[in-house]
């Protein structure tokens, strides 16, 4: 039984295929013109995000009602603690509320897994802190299955700031779980020190070297205030030694793909002309994210 | 009961190289009689022994009381509690209170509600700064003079090295000594848990062991330049071990302490990301916990201190960053120390010497001693029983520890403060 999402770890690969597959099936079928359906008729899902959020939280929302279920969206700051509420009184709050799904952003690594042990709503984590981002991990794969087919034997690589990358974290557990190789790479500013403990094959700090030859390389967005925190020293620099541009776009594969987890930050990690580019699957990304949404719910709901 | 002998037990006292069985004869408080097999007689309670160890009382130099202030979390009575059914009698409660304990009043205020509780020793260390602000000193020599037994800013480092020089030189001067809570806070800015694997893989905002390793050097590099004495405070870093080995052997006067939970228990509390395991300096990795271990048998660390640490319930429900860092250890100490007993790390003497004898050395008092003529203040444990630590087992007020639901074997049966049983577990 799944009763929440909180983590890919906590996914077998029947799982995660069952939900690509229900993604699969409401976009083909969008496409032929269904636009309403009714899984979650009577249903609510409250979607408290104390982190702020226009793509993650519009996606869940719209997903929900694509579904028809009754979503409120609660914003909060994730100082309700100075008010001497603690998160969970907060979430126990929403949940007499009698919400059939709680879809949780926080600022906290582990906030979903703690609320979902004091809940019997269906938990959805829509990012933890630096934790995990289990959504983004689903419609990545399911961008990727799309044009690949399989995962088996791919070469992926994640370049940027993976020390404060939730999308990392899951995305590494995923493309692992289904059979990937995965390479990641940024300044050593940015990586974990005990980066082994984040089960990948290479690690570099040569963005050439670590796009070379890839199925898939995806770009994180890079957090601007993190130059503060002498993570790193300018964006132009960043840029100059990480980001996308023409030269390197040409070392890739021909069928490479390009992601980036949104919104992007042009001239940062890539020249603005790359970011819908002939490779780049960034709006599909986004497009799929919808449906993969959607997949969620219903896989919670029916699991 | 005018007259009680303690029958059967195994007495080990350092103090005076006593480890063998022993029967104890005590009456009206005062430890009258030592001798193979004293015979009981009518009138005479008689506590059954065997198979158990007795030893002097422990002592404890760092625990949190809470009060003045924050008697929500423990108060004088409930800590007292804690300690004697721990095995203590003295217990050193640190500064960080509310006010902070950096006027003589106060100072007095901790002595003479102890004395009112009257279950075991509790005496005040003073605040190196005022306010813990680490900025102006404090009356140290005033505050020694209304019974502060050393100084110290705990929960916070004394990050200016100036002032930290010049504490030691002072508190140094007359006939005392500073302790630091080694922590270069532009280190450890807003980490959570220790900078190991478990926070790399959980996305924990990490805590680099180079915060407690560079002040530990710091701290220890002053002790050397100025001849002057500088405890350590839960030492927790395999590299803090090597760098206390290196200012030991160029003749400084450094000593230092370690906590039960940092001698058990390894970042892997985080699995469950839950704040029970926050706590400064945070819960290490393995190595670092072999590291400790080792350096508390061969003497580089020179005692355990539990830095018991209550914090409401309420308060370890909070966000990682909100939540305040610390644990409860004053009834988890023998336990844990017994069982590195069982592992090998060191004897059943040079357990009661880290919990007993070392500590009350630190701090100048005469450490509890099991001879003819002296006052009972002595703990009986039986090294094997287990027990369930529990919200009913653990008697302070706040029950904040990833111990919760777990056995632990060695269980303190008598506690003996000033010739009175001050705890029967």
């Amino acid at each position: 039984m799944v009763k929440d999402l909180i983590s890919i770890t906590q996914l077998t690969k029947d799982h995660i295929n069952q939900i690509i597959d229900y993604a699969k099936d409401y976009k083909n079928r969008y496409h032929n013109g269904e636009t309403k359906f009714s899984d979650l008729r009577g249903k609510s899902v409250l979607l408290p995000f104390f982190e702020s959020s226009t793509r993650t939280r519009t996606s869940f929302e719209l997903a929900g009602k694509l579904l028809s279920a009754d979503t409120i969206n609660i914003s909060g700051s994730s100082s309700s603690t100075t008010k001497g509420e603690t998160l969970f009184d907060t979430i126990k709050t929403i949940e007499a509320m009698q919400s059939d799904f709680i879809v949780i952003r926080h600022s906290m690594s582990g906030a979903a897994y703690q609320v979902a042990k004091h809940v019997k709503s269906h938990v959805i984590n829509a990012g933890d802190g630096q934790n995990e981002h289990p959504s983004q991990a689903l419609l990545d794969t399911f961008t990727i299955l799309e044009h690949k087919g399989s995962l088996e034997g791919l070469k992926i690589a994640i370049i940027g700031d993976i020390l404060h990358s939730r999308v990392a974290r899951s995305d590494i557990k995923i493309f692992k779980k289904l059979g990937a190789e995965v390479t990641i790479c940024g300044p050593l500013t940015l990586i974990p020190r005990h980066v082994e403990s984040l089960n990948i094959d290479y690690f570099t700090t040569d963005v050439e070297d670590a796009i070379k030859d890839k199925d898939v390389v995806i770009f994180l967005r890079m957090q601007l205030e993190r130059q503060k925190k002498v993570f790193f020293s300018t964006l132009n620099e960043y840029s100059i030694k990480y980001g996308l541009n023409q030269k390197r776009v040409d070392m890739l594969k021909d069928d490479c793909l390009i992601m980036h987890p949104g919104p992007v930050n042009r001239g940062v990690e890539m020249q603005s002309e790359l970011v819908y580019g002939s490779r780049s699957v960034i709006l599909e990304q986004v497009e799929n994210g919808l449906f993969t949404r959607m997949a969620i719910y219903k896989f919670l709901l029916n699991n | 009961m005018d007259l009680i002998l303690i029958k059967n037990g195994h007495v080990i006292d350092p103090e005076n190289n006593i480890n063998d069985k022993f029967d104890i004869l005590i009456e009206k408080g005062n430890i009258r009689r030592i001798d193979k097999n004293i015979e009981p007689f009518s009138g005479c309670e008689v506590i059954d022994a065997d198979e158990m160890i007795v030893s002097p009382s422990f002592t404890d130099i760092h625990v949190h009381l809470r009060d003045p202030g924050q008697t929500y979390k423990e108060d004088i009575r409930t800590g007292s509690m804690a300690a004697v059914a721990g095995g203590y009698t003295t217990v050193v409660c640190m500064p960080n209170t509310l006010p902070a304990l950096d006027d003589a009043s106060l100072i007095r205020y901790v002595i003479e509600k102890g004395e009112e509780v009257g279950l075991c020793r509790v005496l005040p260390a003073g605040a190196i700064t005022k306010g813990r602000r680490g900025k102006e000193l404090t009356e140290m020599a005033l505050l020694k003079d209304a019974g502060a037994v050393y100084f110290t800013d705990d929960g916070a480092p004394v990050m200016d090295s100036h002032v930290m020089r010049k504490a030691t030189e002072y508190a140094g001067s007359i006939g005392s000594f500073v302790a630091d809570h080694c922590e270069d806070l532009s280190l450890s800015e807003n980490g959570v848990a220790h900078e190991g694997e478990i926070a790399a893989a959980l996305g924990l905002p990490p805590l680099p062991p180079e915060a407690e390793d560079t002040m530990v050097a710091r701290d220890c590099i002053i002790a050397i330049h100025t001849g002057m004495p500088v405890h350590i405070c839960h030492v927790s870093t395999k590299v803090a071990v090597e760098v206390i080995t290196w200012a030991k052997a160029m003749g400084a006067e450094v000593t230092a302490e370690v906590t039960p939970h940092h001698l058990s228990l390894s970042d892997a509390e985080w699995l469950d990301f839950d704040c029970k395991a926050k706590v400064s300096p945070p819960l290490r990795e393995e190595e670092d916990i072999e590291a400790v271990r080792w350096a508390l048998s061969s003497g580089i660390i020179d005692f355990v201190a539990t830095d018991h640490a209550p914090h409401a319930h309420h308060e370890k429900m909070l966000e990682h960053h909100a939540c305040p860092p610390g644990m409860i250890g004053l009834q988890f100490a023998l336990p844990i120390v017994l069982e590195l007993v069982k592992k090998d790390y060191f004897d059943m003497k040079r357990a009661i010497e880290v919990l007993s004898t070392a500590p009350a050395r630190k701090i100048g008092i005469q450490p509890p001693s099991i001879v003819e003529g002296r006052k009972a203040e002595l703990t009986i444990f039986n090294p094997t029983e287990s027990w369930e630590v529990n919200e009913e087992s653990i008697l302070s007020k706040s029950k904040n520890t990833p111990l919760l639901g777990r056995k632990l074997i060695g269980k303190v049966k008598y506690t003996f403060y000033d010739g009175k049983i001050v705890y029967k577990g």
